[in-house]
């Protein structure tokens, strides 16, 4: 997130307060409900990649990975001038390394290395990523 | 290759300045018109599940042409207007927009009729209200109303 902050402040400045404006009430008022979201963004059916809604005509994507209403997982983005995500690298390359933090994240969650909470809202274990 | 430590270590209060610096940027009025949006779709998209349907059924019910417009009213991004709001709480029996024009509770008004007897009132009103009562020729129910 801070990455897709920094690199998009200067030419994104207001999307980039919509957006945080929208994860903000998303936390404190409504919760990651499914319609704020593209969902299926990555390759995998069940991979929970996903991009948050883009502001009409705007176009800047933030790809995400929507573990449930209460878990969102922030990826980078950028903004989307093509019809498909694989057409532009820099958004290959940053929907690809949110698909392997998916998968990574999913496995542990399966072998129970990786656990959500009893409320829901974070997640406990052991959590190492590779790149 | 990077490595993140435990989770339980690292999560529970992670803070960016950059993240706080730039939700300091939105003013309380914005913050306030992104909330109701996004308040909107919510209660769109409960409306949806509460029928059983998807966008495109709302999509069919509104005879529009694509269900994408739906897809964005329930994005919390879309500025509605009053018409398209009120087509949807028709449609889905829900309650989007508030018109009512006083907050006060509704005045409840209850009529009610009384015999009322001139001997048992004061000296004061006794003889002109005896005279009212004879000129109508006797007397008669009097009916009091009461508003609470």
């Amino acid at each position: 997130m801070d990455h897709f902050i920094a690199d998009h402040s200067k030419d994104c400045f207001q999307d980039l307060l919509n957006i945080l404006g929208r994860l903000k009430s998303m936390g404190n008022e409504v919760g990651a409900l499914e319609p704020y979201f593209k969902l299926d963004e990555g390759l995998e059916w069940d991979d929970l990649v996903c991009a948050f809604y883009d502001i009409p005509d705007k176009h800047l994507r933030l790809y995400c990975i929507r573990i449930s209403e209460n878990i969102v997982i922030v990826g980078n983005g950028g903004p989307k001038n093509v019809r498909t995500w694989q057409e532009d690298p820099k958004l290959s390359r940053e929907v690809n390394e949110i698909m392997h933090y998916s998968k990574i994240i999913r496995t542990k969650l399966e072998d129970g290395s990786l656990r959500i909470s009893e409320d829901g809202l974070k997640f406990e274990g052991d959590l190492m990523l590779t790149r | 290759m990077f490595f993140m430590a435990s989770f339980d270590e690292i999560n529970e209060n992670y803070s960016s300045d950059l993240i706080d610096d730039l939700l300091d940027s939105i003013k309380p009025e914005e913050q306030e018109q992104i909330d109701y949006k996004m308040k909107i779709s919510a209660k769109i998209f409960a409306g949806l599940k509460a029928k059983g349907w998807k966008s495109v059924d709302l999509a069919d019910a509104l005879h529009l042409k694509s269900p994408s417009l739906v897809s964005k009213w329930l994005s919390g991004t879309h500025n509605f207007t009053v018409d398209t709001l009120i087509d949807i709480q028709r449609i889905l029996d829900i309650k989007l927009l508030d018109i009512e024009l006083s907050n006060e509770a509704p005045t409840l008004k209850v009529n009610f009729t009384v015999l009322v007897e001139p001997a048992s009132l004061g000296e004061d009103i006794y003889e002109p209200l005896q005279r009212v009562i004879d000129e109508a020729g006797g007397i008669q129910p009097t009916t009091v109303a009461i508003v609470y």
